[in-house]
């Protein structure tokens, strides 16, 4: 009875001005998250305007037209295999992504971590240079480079090993090297700070009990740096799902992902009802994403 | 004990092995030879070379110069996983992400061996850790995760088991109790145990033969006795045990001390360094035969056991271990000092 008692107005105070000063806080996800949210949400179930905008008046057609697609002249419906494709090459592309940011990622931050203490601050410096470039100005640079005229058609061909410039530019490859590049610090950091509390013994104990290197990295390291796996994939997975700028500018027109498509349909498409719903869908998509990575470490730590 | 036969190759040889880190020469030309089923101890202080020696024996490192040998075979440059070596480590090593049962089997499965399963559960009975096989290291007390770790080295029955300082972070009374589990536990697997420690305690209790280390050098390799009754080197007599160092020279089969001098023991001769234990030094009348003139300094009563500092003509302090009820008057009280038959040790600078 007596340990769970009324709280004391000392106590009521506290908690009020606990409220208040995270007011502000609050005040503003209110406004920067779940506004916008609401108005995705509410506009997703509008009719689209003649122009642009919307027409306030309830309609699913903007839910329908993100599967099917109804003929102008006769109202067949088809499915929208243009939007599934759009959607799946996002996925496909940012699982992409995520795994060769990984590959590339766990042996520069093992190297990182495994230097002296007071170098490391250096090289996490050099792997986050690029985040304080625009990434407008780092795009074009890959451009520069992958194009067919560019750095490194140029050099393979006057090395002889190419007759004629390899097409990497437009192509999802470009759009995949653009992603890596662009997200491979996110992937880094949180890596590097698993591999750092990462105990080197244990790598010693793995071997002595046999393990080769190769089980020791899959059996004890992977395992033991998970939460940074886990964090990193998140990091990098989430943000080029809805990558823009980079599938805009190294996919060309025609390899879209679904970010692309959704400002199309805000901007030519003249279709908010429908971008709102793809925003919608992209959002769920990432969701689950979040849940199934979280199930999968928290299992971890329960067991 | 069985004696190894002949045509045994010993468990471990180590052969003039050399290590550098950069300009640091942290053993220098280390000969050693451990016999098979015995427990062996590296002692020494910490930075003489006795964890160097032991890693390279797991093959964590490389010497930079010399051979190791494990069962007679050459595995210099076999890395740790090729080698029937098994190490329980200081901090444990656990792995933090696995059970306990999935610690112990982690060796065998590695191994691919098919009792994996039976031999766990065994190894867990044997360190009496049967309830606790799916709970994580971190969910454990110290004692526990050592004894984890003790089963998880032990369970691929390796030649070897080397166990590097593995009670140094447990307290006293727990220490005492995994001491007497150490020598149960390699009693009954008869794998050959090298053990590493600082604690000459430890050493003298455990083991079967002893090796001090000190500057990346072996000075003395015998059973405990025999470190301690008869130390080779002006080291070993003070870092094992306490011990008092006189200077004295050997005329006509009697050693000349300050206060007198007493029969030499056999071989000595000129001017020599000797040691002599505490508890083999008794007081006399003053002015008995073969005894130093002294006179008392202080007395410390040790419950126990007294010791008496007594004080030689030349300043000298030489401690005398006596029975608790022993008086031996007020300090400044004049004494012989007696040492017993043959406890006077001549030591190798």
């Amino acid at each position: 009875m007596t340990d769970r008692a009324a709280p004391t107005p000392a106590e009521r105070s506290g908690a009020r001005s606990g409220w208040l000063l995270s007011a502000p806080a609050l005040l503003l996800l209110a406004i920067g998250a779940t506004g916008p949210l609401l108005v995705i949400v509410v506009y997703a179930f509008l009719e689209k305007g003649s122009y642009s905008g919307v027409q306030w008046a309830f309609s699913t057609e903007a839910w329908f037209q993100v599967l099917f697609e109804r003929d102008i002249f006769d109202d067949t419906v088809t499915l929208a295999d243009a939007h599934l494709t759009i959607l799946w090459r996002s996925v496909k592309l940012s699982l992409a992504t995520t795994a060769l940011a990984f590959l590339l990622g766990l042996p520069t931050a093992w190297f990182i971590a495994t230097r002296p203490p007071e170098c490391r601050a250096v090289w996490l410096f050099l792997v986050t240079i690029p985040f304080w470039t625009n990434l407008l100005i780092r795009t074009f640079a890959i451009m520069e480079v992958i194009r067919n005229g560019g750095i490194l058609n140029s050099a393979l061909m006057g090395l002889g090993l190419i007759e004629t410039p390899i097409q990497i530019l437009y192509t999802d490859a470009a759009v995949l090297i653009g992603m890596v590049y662009v997200y491979l610090p996110l992937m880094v950091l949180p890596l590097y700070a698993a591999v750092e509390r990462f105990d080197m013994r244990l790598l010693e104990a793995a071997h002595d009990l046999y393990a080769s290197r190769w089980q020791a990295l899959r059996r004890v390291v992977l395992p033991v740096i998970r939460p940074g796996i886990v964090a990193g994939s998140i990091l990098v997975f989430v943000p080029s799902l809805g990558a823009y700028v980079t599938p805009r500018l190294l996919g060309g027109g025609k390899n879209m992902m679904i970010g692309n498509f959704i400002e199309l349909q805000f901007g030519q498409g003249r279709n908010w009802p429908l971008g709102a719903a793809l925003s919608l869908i992209l959002l769920l998509v990432v969701l689950c994403a979040l849940v199934l990575l979280t199930r999968l470490t928290q299992r971890e730590a329960e067991e | 004990m069985t004696e190894p036969g002949h045509s045994d190759p010993p468990a471990v040889e180590v052969v003039r092995a050399g290590k550098r880190y950069g300009s640091v020469d942290a053993l220098l030309g280390v000969d050693l030879t451990i016999a098979r089923g015995t427990f062996f101890t590296l002692l020494g202080p910490s930075g003489c070379g006795k964890t160097t020696l032991l890693r390279l024996v797991a093959g964590f490192e490389a010497p930079s110069s010399g051979i190791v040998r494990i069962g007679g075979i050459d595995v210099t440059g076999r890395p740790p996983h090729r080698r029937s070596v098994n190490t329980v480590f200081q901090s444990y090593a656990l792995f933090p992400h696995l059970t306990v049962a999935q610690n112990v089997a982690f060796g065998l499965e590695m191994l691919g061996r098919a009792d994996a399963r039976d031999r766990t559960r065994e190894m867990l009975a044997l360190v009496r850790l049967d309830g606790f096989a799916d709970r994580r290291p971190a969910q454990l007390s110290g004692g526990q995760q050592q004894r984890v770790a003790l089963a998880r080295a032990l369970a691929p029955s390796p030649e070897v088991l080397l166990l590097d300082e593995p009670l140094s972070a447990l307290d006293l009374k727990l220490r005492r109790e995994m001491q007497r589990e150490l020598k149960r536990l390699q009693h009954e697997t008869g794998i050959t145990f090298v053990f590493v420690t600082h604690d000459q305690e430890e050493a003298l209790t455990m083991s079967d033969r002893i090796a001090v280390m000190e500057g990346g050098r072996v000075l003395q390799v015998g059973p405990p006795r025999e470190i301690y009754d008869a130390p080779a080197t002006r080291f070993v007599a003070g870092f094992i045990g306490e011990s008092n160092v006189l200077a004295g020279e050997v005329r006509e089969g009697r050693v000349h001390l300050p206060g007198g001098s007493v029969p030499a023991p056999d071989g000595a001769a000129g001017p020599v360094t000797l040691a002599i234990r505490p508890e083999r030094v008794t007081l006399a009348a003053s002015g008995a035969p073969d005894t130093l003139a002294a006179v008392l300094a202080t007395t410390i009563y040790q419950g126990a056991d007294l010791t008496a500092h007594l004080r030689l003509p030349d300043g000298t302090e030489i401690a005398a271990r006596l029975p608790a009820d022993a008086a031996p008057g007020p300090p400044g009280t004049p004494h012989g000092v007696a040492f017993a038959p043959g406890a006077l040790r001549v030591l190798a600078e």
